[in-house]
């Protein structure tokens, strides 16, 4: 995520909306921030300036995809894969 | 379900160590090539 | 990289940069003294040993993704993304057999693209040409681009003369000496790049234990650590045949196959493939830590040199300096020599001039260098960012030749038609999945259809191949 600001900043994460349960993320000079891995479930994110000053909470809802879906893309995967393997190590018997 | 502290500690410790014995296998490899003239 | 300052001040990284560009070069005008012909020139005489060929194998393998993009794999993707990206590793594993069949079927081979006009003919051969100078030419230009943008990150140097100055220096010994250049600086690039890890890693875990970065994982970044996480599981498959369609396509693999002395290819890659299996997650793993190590990461693409340079200060950045480069070099030559052979094998000599003489297509293969180089600067010159992305397409094109080249290289009854046939269809199908669902389905669908289309032809074939038509001379 990006922002505009001069100066440095507070970057807050929490579940709750009225950020009872808030972590600092980052402070300091850069306006931008990598965020990752993290479970499903609504957070909501802030920004605090140095003189306290703080911007409109943004919600962020996290739905990871769906975990049956992924189980068949690595059947088929290991399928394929599989049979090359096969296919490789039988080598040439029609020689 | 997560991966373990000792999974990741036997991943991360595991790759750098293999990471060196392919450095020296690799170092010792071209010493028998020179020695039997087989670098190329 | 967007606000952060770069890491080195720049008059180290062009200290660092004019010295390593002189010693490849160097490197690359005395070893092509020994080159004569078109054969020494493409195939270092064909009598590469175990040490080099192992070690070529494994450095080529390692590009500029693998130390700078295993970072960012792993801070998306979690343990599960590093592990799905060390599969790579076994593109090289499975060709180990493939490269002591190739040395055998073809003695007189020069090119992959051979292969194709021998075993399946003309209609293939255009086919597998239009794909592989596809794959090779993004590849080459992604690879010259990440060079500019890694440079400029780490010491400040500008993009275009970055980008310049390492295309510029590959170029240079890779027309000076050949394939000979190419292997012997990537041994000494491979030995650079693994002990430079090797030493970070241990730098970076004197720092911070693992017990503490689990901590901070699990607390911050829980999907990470986790064992069923849908979008890491969902891209294992599709990597691996990605990295299988790279390495049994491409002539960077297919010309050491046929330059290694006998006997020598498939211990070589077998060797290579584990040599390469562990670098990944011993760079890799240096952006898990950066939650531990409060280090703030404004783009995934920069966490790896950010945590370093923060924790090693000035010398780790200067580590992180030597290892980009020597991953991008060992990548470049590699690319820009099998290009260039296969441009003047299989387009020079055998569509237009099949009279050439060996010393003539030696010079041919030089200017061909030349231009690829000059072609691919032109192309990074503008740095349109969406360029390096097309790479991705190339998943589906290379998936579709998997089966193709596998079962040419082993059963007489694959014929034409399911060589062409597999690789359209799988493309297309690939392509079509790749846009209409996702990236991470691309690669896994092509080589799905084709592999289906190819063994069908198989199953109906009344045709028997004849290996020794394989064996062509001159």
């Amino acid at each position: 995520m990006q922002w505009h600001a001069t100066g440095a900043v507070t970057l807050k994460l929490a579940r709750k909306a009225d950020f009872a349960d808030a972590r600092t993320l980052y402070s300091g000079g850069n306006s931008a921030y990598f965020l990752s891995g993290l479970a499903d479930g609504t957070y909501y994110l802030e920004l605090q300036g140095s003189g306290g000053e703080t911007s409109a909470p943004l919600k962020l809802t996290v739905a990871h995809q769906s975990l049956t879906h992924a189980l068949w893309l690595a059947g088929l995967g290991a399928l394929v894969f599989l049979s090359t393997v096969a296919v490789i190590f039988r080598g040439a018997r029609d020689e | 379900m997560t991966f373990s502290t000792g999974f990741l500690g036997i991943l991360i410790y595991g790759s750098l160590v293999w990471c060196a014995i392919s450095a020296i296998g690799l170092s010792a490899f071209l010493v028998k090539d020179l020695v039997r003239g087989e670098v190329w | 990289m967007s606000e952060a300052d770069a890491l080195l001040p720049p008059n180290v990284g062009w200290a660092l940069l004019a010295a390593f560009s002189l010693l490849w070069i160097g490197l690359g005008v005395y070893w092509g003294r020994r080159n004569k012909s078109f054969e020494d020139h493409a195939l270092a005489g064909r009598n590469i040993g175990l040490a080099l060929g192992t070690a070529t194998a494994a450095a080529t393998w390692i590009t500029s993704n693998t130390t700078m993009l295993a970072p960012q794999f792993a801070l998306q993707l979690g343990v599960w993304g590093m592990l799905a990206y060390s599969t790579a590793s076994f593109g090289l594993l499975l060709f180990a057999p493939m490269a002591g069949r190739i040395r055998a079927l073809m003695p007189h081979g020069y090119t992959s693209g051979d292969f194709f006009r021998l075993r399946y003919g003309r209609g293939a051969w255009g086919i597998f040409l239009v794909f592989t100078l596809f794959y090779s030419l993004t590849w080459l230009v992604s690879m010259a681009m990440a060079g500019g943008i890694l440079l400029n990150a780490l010491s400040g140097i500008p993009y275009a003369w970055g980008m310049t100055v390492i295309l510029g220096v590959c170029v240079a010994y890779t027309m000076r000496g050949g394939l000979a250049a190419v292997i012997g600086t990537d041994f000494i690039q491979s030995l650079i790049i693994i002990v430079g890890i090797v030493i970070v890693g241990f730098a970076v875990l004197s720092h911070v234990s693992i017990a503490e970065i689990h901590a901070n994982l699990s607390a911050e970044r829980p999907a990470l650590l986790d064992m069923l996480f849908p979008a890491a599981i969902m891209a294992i498959f599709n990597n691996l045949l990605f990295g299988l369609g790279e390495v049994f396509h491409n002539n960077v693999w297919w010309s050491r196959a046929f330059a290694y002395r006998d006997g020598v290819g498939g211990k070589a890659f077998a060797l290579g493939g584990l040599v390469w299996f562990p670098v990944l997650i011993a760079a890799g793993f240096i952006a898990l830590a950066s939650g531990a190590l409060n280090v703030a990461v404004p783009a995934s693409d920069m966490v790896g040199p950010l945590v370093v340079a923060q924790v090693l200060g000035e010398a780790g950045a200067v580590a992180i300096f030597v290892i980009v480069f020597c991953s991008l070099a060992s990548s470049i030559d590699s690319l820009l020599a099998a290009t260039s052979d296969l441009l003047t094998e299989d387009i020079y000599r055998r569509m237009f001039r099949p009279a050439a003489t060996p010393a003539r297509l030696k010079s041919m293969a030089q200017y061909v260098t030349l231009a690829l180089g000059v072609f691919t600067w032109a192309v990074c010159l503008p740095r349109i960012g969406t360029l390096a992305s097309v790479l991705f397409f190339a998943g589906p094109l290379v998936g579709a030749m998997i089966w193709p080249i596998v079962t040419g290289l082993y059963w007489r009854r694959a014929n034409s038609a399911g060589a062409v046939g597999g690789m359209l269809l799988g493309a297309g199908a690939g392509l079509a999945c790749y846009f209409a669902i996702g990236f991470y389905v691309g690669a896994l669908v092509a080589t799905a259809v084709s592999m289906v289309w190819v063994l069908a032809c198989a199953r109906l074939s009344k045709s028997r191949f004849d290996w020794a038509k394989l064996k062509e001379t001159a």
